[in-house]
């Protein structure tokens, strides 16, 4: 699935993988791989801007912490983040259902 | 040049500030640390940066624009009308009365610059960040400070250079007779003990020179009708 296919539910997909835990970067994006057995071909690096538009929209927070030795930004989905997801999960049920339907 | 510094220009090139750079290049070190040689998968350097710039470059700049530009112009409003209220409480008239008017217009030009925010949501359709609106509460709260110190001064200048002025208005009025009929009856003196001022103006009459006040009919001279009889006003001749 190209970057372009994405755009729009990178906001949602990087959501759902902080709702079990909080995370850096590069597990989000790693859980990203995982989750989607891989079938995501998007730039690594556009990851960063859309956690930082999540964080500064209040549906993630962040914060500083050493692990190994490493300053590593984690994030956490806030309240209203998780809320989003629910309501993204069921935009997206809608949507995909209408979508099997003209497709057939 | 590594890919990391490349970035850096870039972020540096497109106005991210250094805080919000210096954050960005931490994450992307460590993710590059994370996977050594990851770097292609990262993406361009140039097209990073611009997505940056667009996700965070135009909050950042609104950021500024909320509460920087507020503060630079309290700043100034402070100064102003710190001097305002100095030149209140010295001797000198002028200073007195551009004091009073710089502290007259200061509130309002807090209450403009304190709006830019309101101005900026309703332009932008994007609410304040959390920086955006703790600095703009800040900056209405000096605004609030500094209004009521403005009017505080404002009425302490009503106080010193308001008397003055209803003085003022009082020597203006000798014009005033001109313009009254010539064949009106002179009114008759008050003796209920008024202030000379308003006995002047409920006459209608001409002031003593240096003094507000004062009833016509000690200007006139007696007109003398017949040898040691005076005339008296409103009689028959």
């Amino acid at each position: 699935v190209k970057t372009d296919t994405l755009n729009g539910q990178l906001d949602p997909l990087i959501l759902a993988t902080l709702a079990e835990e909080p995370a850096h970067g590069y597990a989000i994006l790693q859980r990203l791989k995982h989750r989607s057995g891989g079938a995501f071909d998007l730039a690594e690096g556009t990851i960063y801007p859309a956690l930082h538009r999540l964080e500064r929209d209040g549906l993630l927070s962040s914060s500083w912490s050493a692990q190994n030795g490493r300053r590593r930004r984690v994030y956490t989905l806030t309240r209203a983040g998780r809320a989003t997801l629910i309501q993204r999960r069921r935009d997206w049920l809608e949507f995909a259902h209408a979508v099997e339907a003209v497709l057939g | 040049m590594s890919w990391l510094s490349q970035l850096s220009d870039e972020l540096r090139a497109r106005g991210v500030p250094s805080r919000e750079r210096h954050r960005i290049l931490a994450e992307l070190h460590d993710h590059i640390a994370s996977e050594p040689g990851c770097e292609p998968r990262l993406g361009d350097p140039d097209g990073l940066a611009s997505q940056f710039a667009d996700e965070i470059g135009l909050e950042l700049q609104a950021i500024d624009f909320s509460s920087v530009l507020p503060g630079r112009w309290l700043a100034l409003i402070g100064t102003l009308a710190g001097v305002a209220g100095a030149g209140l409480l010295t001797a000198s008239a002028t200073l007195r009365r551009s004091g009073t008017l710089v502290a007259g217009t200061a509130g309002s030009a807090g209450d403009v610059f304190d709006d830019i925010p309101l101005i900026r949501w309703a332009w932008l359709r994007r609410p304040p960040g959390r920086l955006g609106a703790a600095a703009s509460l800040l900056a209405g709260l000096a605004v609030t400070l500094f209004e009521w110190r403005a009017d505080r001064s404002v009425a302490e200048g009503l106080q010193r250079g308001g008397v003055r002025s209803i003085r003022g208005g009082c020597r203006l009025s000798p014009a005033w007779p001109r313009h009254r009929r010539r064949d009106a009856p002179p009114a008759r003196r008050r003796r209920d003990g008024a202030p000379s001022r308003f006995r002047f103006t409920a006459t209608g009459g001409r002031p003593r020179s240096g003094a507000c006040g004062g009833h016509p009919a000690r200007q006139l001279r007696p007109r003398q009708t017949e040898p040691g009889r005076a005339h008296r006003p409103g009689g028959a001749d």
